[in-house]
């Protein structure tokens, strides 16, 4: 069953000193009930405007986005969002901050307190309710930007690079969580990434985007099973395909990573008292 | 060199010696009066005060720190200088609440609405320009002799700051506050009391402390 469907969608940002930035060009894609979509491509190509037309954020200079058959015109109750920088009220704590969509929508107040332990024993966040977000980190808030999205079970959730601002320790180890609360609760996700590797790890289906006049330019399954393992052959097949493909796209200098064993520093004399002192 | 001849390194003793070296730095720097960098900037005023009293030596010019302190002494027990004083304090109280009344729902519709902001803005900019002293005369006309003048000044001289800091409080509230609100179904009303109030309060705090300033500055 469909839920989402992007219709010829053409995006051209203008102001009196351009005649006409054309940011995506005639994109049409469809997205499946329960399934998780990845958009895919190099900066500036045009993936997170895409996803703010879906949100209802900005309006398409053409085409139309329909959700379960409607046109979307506005943001809604039935998209949720996720944020690169969270978007979580630093006025408010934890609890008010996830209850607050819930007391939007007119959810029965009976329901919130169980919704709302359960959301955190989901998020693994138990017991800091009463925090506010800045006293929380990065990787915290951003697992309550997520269930804060859930909480009123939207017909789907619009995730722009969620762990785009976390570390890569930090980032492997919120999309095992991820997956975990996806898992438990399934939704239909649309997620933009610039991360070859996460996009395989999440999603059922890759949307490659090409830099120039934003077009879609492949539709790759990702037929695996979850919980995913890095280390299966698919897995790393689908990673090179993937990698290969954005190299095309946005063909960067094939020698620029290439290792130069000559520059490695020094070994470190490990007798010497001076290195353990600067290590205590 | 022979294993025997090598310096003995122990981790243990150096680790504690640097622990020492580091609480003896923090001992350094811990300020043990955090009142004394404001102690002595009063005391070097006074002492200039005292040098410049010494030098003019004559009560009216330049009364000394001590004459002055004494004044203040006797005037604080006199009742007709308390009773003048709790005037002066109306007046400011309620000019501010005024200002306060005014200014933060001009700030908030213009801070809100580009259109209103196109249209108050000009009005607002020539009007905040206009010289305190011109208003004197015409303030006296219109509200007669008593509290209404000065009640109108420190209303007046209030309601701009907090206009134009509310207006900036709402401009720097993030775009994604309001689509994360959006998102989440969130009413006009909810919008309002939930992102906009909170989101630009940083900015009124300046703005109310600009106009209590202001107001003091403007009492006759």
């Amino acid at each position: 069953m469909q839920r989402l469907f992007v219709e010829n969608i053409c995006k051209v940002y203008r102001n009196k000193k351009n005649d006409g930035h054309l940011v995506l060009k005639d994109i049409s894609f469809g997205v499946k009930t329960g399934e998780f979509v990845s958009l895919l491509g190099p900066s500036g190509c045009g993936k997170t405007t895409l996803l703010r037309l879906i949100a209802g954020f900005i309006q398409p200079t053409s085409g139309r986005v329909l959700v379960d058959g409607c046109q979307v015109s506005k943001p809604g109750p039935d998209r949720s969002f996720v944020f690169q920088t969270y978007g979580l009220f630093p006025w408010m704590t934890i609890k008010d901050n996830i209850l607050y969509p819930m007391r939007q929508q007119k959810m029965p107040e009976v329901e919130h307190r169980k919704r709302l332990q359960d959301l955190l024993a989901l998020a693994n966040l138990e017991g800091k309710e009463d925090l506010y977000p800045h006293q929380l980190s990065g990787g915290m808030q951003q697992r309550i930007g997520v269930i804060r999205a859930l909480s009123c079970r939207p017909k789907m959730l619009l995730m722009d690079e969620p762990l785009g601002a976390v570390d890569m320790q930090m980032r492997n180890k919120l999309q095992r969580e991820m997956e975990q609360i996806f898992m438990n609760d399934i939704t239909t996700v649309v997620m933009v990434t610039h991360d070859v590797d996460e996009a395989v790890f999440m999603s059922d289906r890759v949307l490659v985007m090409s830099e120039h006049a934003g077009q879609i330019v492949s539709d790759i399954q990702i037929p695996l099973q979850r919980p995913r393992n890095r280390s299966d052959k698919t897995y790393r097949e689908k990673v090179s395909q993937l990698t290969a493909l954005l190299q095309n796209v946005y063909p960067w200098p094939k020698d620029e990573f290439a290792k130069n064993d000559d520059n490695l520093p020094p070994e470190i004399e490990t007798n010497n008292p001076s290195y353990y002192c600067h290590s205590v | 060199m022979t294993p025997e001849m090598r310096p003995v390194f122990n981790a243990d003793a150096t680790r504690e010696k640097i622990r020492n070296e580091i609480i003896a730095e923090n001992a350094k720097r811990k300020v043990r009066f955090p009142r004394m960098y404001w102690l002595v900037t009063l005391g070097v005023i006074i002492l200039i005060w005292q040098l410049a009293a010494m030098r003019f030596h004559n009560p009216i010019l330049m009364p000394t720190p001590w004459s002055t302190a004494v004044g203040l002494f006797n005037a604080a027990r006199n009742a007709e200088v308390l009773h003048d004083l709790s005037f002066t304090m109306k007046r400011i109280g309620i000019g501010f609440l005024l200002s306060c009344a005014i200014g933060l729902p001009l700030g908030f519709v213009m801070g809100y609405s580009r259109m209103a902001l196109r249209f108050l803005d000009p009005i607002i900019n020539s009007v905040r320009l206009i010289p305190m002293m011109a208003w004197v005369p015409l303030s006296i006309v219109w509200f007669g002799i008593g509290d209404g003048p000065s009640v109108f000044m420190i209303t007046f001289v209030g309601v701009f700051p907090i206009t134009l800091s509310t207006i900036a409080g709402v401009h720097e509230i993030s775009p994604d506050f309001y689509h994360a609100a959006r998102c989440m179904g969130a009413s006009r009303w909810s919008i309002f009391r939930d992102v906009v109030v909170p989101g630009s309060l940083p900015g009124i705090m300046t703005g109310i402390r600009l106009a209590l300033g202001n107001g003091w500055m403007s009492v006759i």
